[in-house]
């Protein structure tokens, strides 16, 4: 046998062969990203119109491409003495303990918090202030003051948005968390404002222990966005609604646990405060066990 | 360049490519975006629904007893020849047909009794919508030298007259049997059998390795919780399955599956059969303990079905399984994580003695209905078991425990 000839055959064999390969890397939309979720214009395209045949409208942009991810697990920030530490500060008074089912209630004044056997908080005060023309602004001020008086805002919190309740006229001031780029819708903290000033503080905030199980890939942001739509079509009164965000996170609840996992989620939030979560994995909606938190 | 360097360089190469080819072809079968799959409703369950079920296994008595002549053998569940008896009878009744009474009493004849653990509604054996709402405890099958056959629930409500009689003959693998009152002229016979059990210890039911996999399509969606109280919960976002330290599995599935209509109560055991089985499993001999008529709305209605088993082939008088199937197929289940573990010495049965003193009257034979070897559950100073027990159930419906292996009222403490 020519060796010789036999080694120069197959060197220009691999030679074509691994160019072949290399120009499918380099053409491929998600290459060295691993198991990104891409999505092309004619796909963003044909969910916007199905959303419109459904009478919602589009008006954020759809993220083109989303990384895997894999679950995260979570722990409860705040343990009781912390809670009390955090909202009722070093300052005087006495403070007032109280247990019932499911609950443990602190009361100093007309300050009480009430923390969850989940690790919610709920801290109601009855403010002296002047009553003040209240707009979003200065709903999110009054808010952000309450914060900045305990040695400010959680850490990673993130502002999200201020809605005003038709009903009520008060404003509902939303944070979010944030822990190494990474979202945690669940982890909130929340502001309710009145004209006579913040009336209500609902928090809950976790602390991020780690990854678990493998990066795997999300459903294309389009798929969660045709699921809202199918799961709110005909639910609604007949006018238009409006998407106004939609992003990619982690969601959890307030467990009574010790720690828990917790799956990417696409957020659909409209422009009327409703947010709809969408299992990144699965495409299935999320259903929260309760209505405290959004 | 020397021929010899050309060629060794050339070799250098090829190696060089040979590997760079198989890492682009890695990087390219790998390295590429992931393609999301939706999984179609109908393939979230792992239940094989077209494997049919076995659903007569669920309904088995607690014991049989065949006599001809002065002989008397009882069958229980797991004895050679029990399942084929029982399946006789059950054959023998889907060719029945309702009749009035008696045509005329055999002077001789071979009997077949089959005593329930619960009472079973007739309707599910011989498929009479008519028999829905008689539930019955025993059922006794009269075969005539006449070649005639009859069946009748414990009371002689309901009669049904059979077309084709099975033979009933004395086939080996039962033990023997006394019977209780062999003078009473009554048609209904309470025997005794001769058995040897010894207790055993509760244990904690095992949690398989690869659970997840049987409830969740797809295991590395599902998440898990971790509560306070040392229970696990695993969910994927809408189907959730608690588990408890001692084993204890609690599965609910509010899902989207398609409608399918009402069950009757034969298509709910079917329904929890096929889900059991790929799920958790069933545990030795189980049999339908109790169960319900559930409401799904607009007319549609589901059974909520609960089981025992029959370790060792004594009937144990604690739901094992609880499985309720809604509009939509299975939408929850329990499995029990206590049972049976490490078994005791084997002593005799004791039968029982009559007259008996409760501590309100005095049972006599002719009180007695029937007499039911059983497991009854213990605990006593801390220590929990199961126990031999004979569950004796009177004529007018009261039923107690009598402890097998000392002959004295059994009380659960």
């Amino acid at each position: 046998m020519d060796w010789a000839r036999a080694k120069t055959i197959l060197i220009l064999c691999y030679l074509v062969l691994n160019l072949f390969l290399g120009y499918r890397l380099y053409a491929d939309p998600g290459r060295g990203e691993g198991h990104l979720t891409v999505v092309d214009s004619a796909q963003v395209a044909k969910t916007t119109a199905r959303l419109a045949e459904a009478g919602i409208k589009l008006v954020t942009p759809v993220p083109e491409r989303a990384p895997a991810l894999a679950k995260i697990t979570l722990r409860h920030r705040y343990s009781q003495e912390e809670a009390v530490s955090l909202f009722f500060g070093d300052s005087e008074g006495t403070i007032l303990r109280h247990e019932e089912p499911g609950r443990t209630i602190y009361r100093r004044g007309n300050e009480i918090l009430t923390f969850y056997d989940n690790g919610a908080m709920i801290f109601r005060l009855e403010s002296n202030q002047v009553p003040v023309i209240l707009d979003s602004a200065a709903a999110r001020r009054i808010f952000d003051e309450f914060w900045v008086e305990r040695g400010g805002l959680p850490d990673g919190a993130r502002f999200d948005s201020i809605y005003q309740d038709e009903r009520s006229g008060k404003f509902l001031v939303y944070y979010y968390q944030e822990v190494d780029n990474r979202v945690i819708y669940g982890g909130q903290a929340v502001g309710m404002v009145g004209p006579g000033g913040l009336e209500t503080v609902l928090l809950t905030w976790f602390d991020v222990t780690g990854s678990a199980g493998r990066k795997r890939a999300v459903i294309p942001p389009t798929d969660a966005l045709e699921m809202v739509a199918g799961q709110v079509k005909g639910t609604w009164p007949a006018r238009e609604f409006i998407v106004e965000a939609l992003s990619l996170g982690y969601f959890t609840e307030p467990y009574n646990a010790r720690q828990w996992e917790a799956v990417p989620v696409w957020r659909v939030r409209f422009r009327d405060g409703r947010v709809y979560y969408v299992n990144a994995y699965t495409g299935e909606m999320e259903m929260p066990s309760g209505n405290l938190f959004r | 360049m020397k021929p010899e360097r050309l060629e060794a360089a050339k070799t250098v190469l090829l190696a060089a490519l040979v590997a760079c080819s198989l890492f682009l072809t890695w990087q390219v079968w790998w390295g590429t975006p992931g393609q999301y799959e939706p999984l179609e409703p109908a393939v979230r369950w792992r239940v094989a629904r077209e494997t049919g079920s076995d659903w007569v296994r669920l309904v088995r008595p607690a014991m049989i007893t065949l006599s001809a002549g002065e002989s008397y053998w009882v069958f229980l569940p797991g004895d050679p020849g029990f399942d084929v008896l029982f399946d006789e009878l059950v054959s023998a009744l889907r060719g029945a047909e309702a009749g009035e009474g008696w045509e005329g009493f055999p002077e001789e004849y071979a009997r077949f009794q089959a005593d329930f653990a619960h009472p079973l509604p007739l309707e599910l054996f011989s498929g009479n919508p008519e028999h829905a709402e008689t539930r019955v405890q025993s059922l006794l099958l009269i075969n005539a030298q006449a070649n005639a056959g009859y069946v009748t629930d414990s009371g002689y409500s309901a009669w049904l007259k059979i077309k084709n009689p099975p033979e009933l003959e004395l086939i080996p693998g039962g033990v023997s049997g006394t019977p209780l009152s062999s003078s009473d002229e009554s048609l209904w016979l309470t025997v005794i059998p001769h058995l040897t059990r010894g207790a055993m210890s509760a244990a904690a039911a095992g949690i398989a390795p690869d659970l997840l996999a049987a409830f969740f399509l797809d295991p590395s969606v599902v998440r898990s919780i971790e509560e306070m109280d040392g229970a696990l919960i695993y969910t994927d976002g809408v189907r959730g399955l608690r588990v408890y330290s001692d084993g204890t599995l609690e599965f609910s599935d509010p899902s989207s599956l398609p409608e399918r209509g009402s069950y009757s109560l034969l298509s709910a055991l079917l329904e929890a059969d096929t889900f059991i089985a790929s799920t958790v499993g069933w545990p030795d001999h189980p049999y339908l303990v109790d169960y319900t008529r559930v409401s799904w709305g607009e007319g549609k209605t589901g059974y909520r079905l609960v089981f025992s088993w029959s370790p060792k082939g004594l009937a144990i008088d604690q739901p094992v399984i609880e499985v309720t199937v809604g509009n939509r197929g299975v939408v929850s289940a329990k499995r029990i994580g206590t049972g049976p573990g490490q078994a005791g010495s084997s002593l005799p049965m004791i039968p029982p003695v009559f007259p008996f003193d409760l501590p309100a009257r005095t049972v006599r034979v002719e009180d007695v209905r029937h007499i039911l070897p059983a497991y009854a559950f213990s605990e006593r100073g801390g220590y929990r078991s199961y126990r031999p027990v004979w569950v004796i159930t009177l004529i007018d419906g009261m039923k107690f425990l009598i402890n097998a292996h000392t002959g004295t009222l059994f009380e659960n403490r």
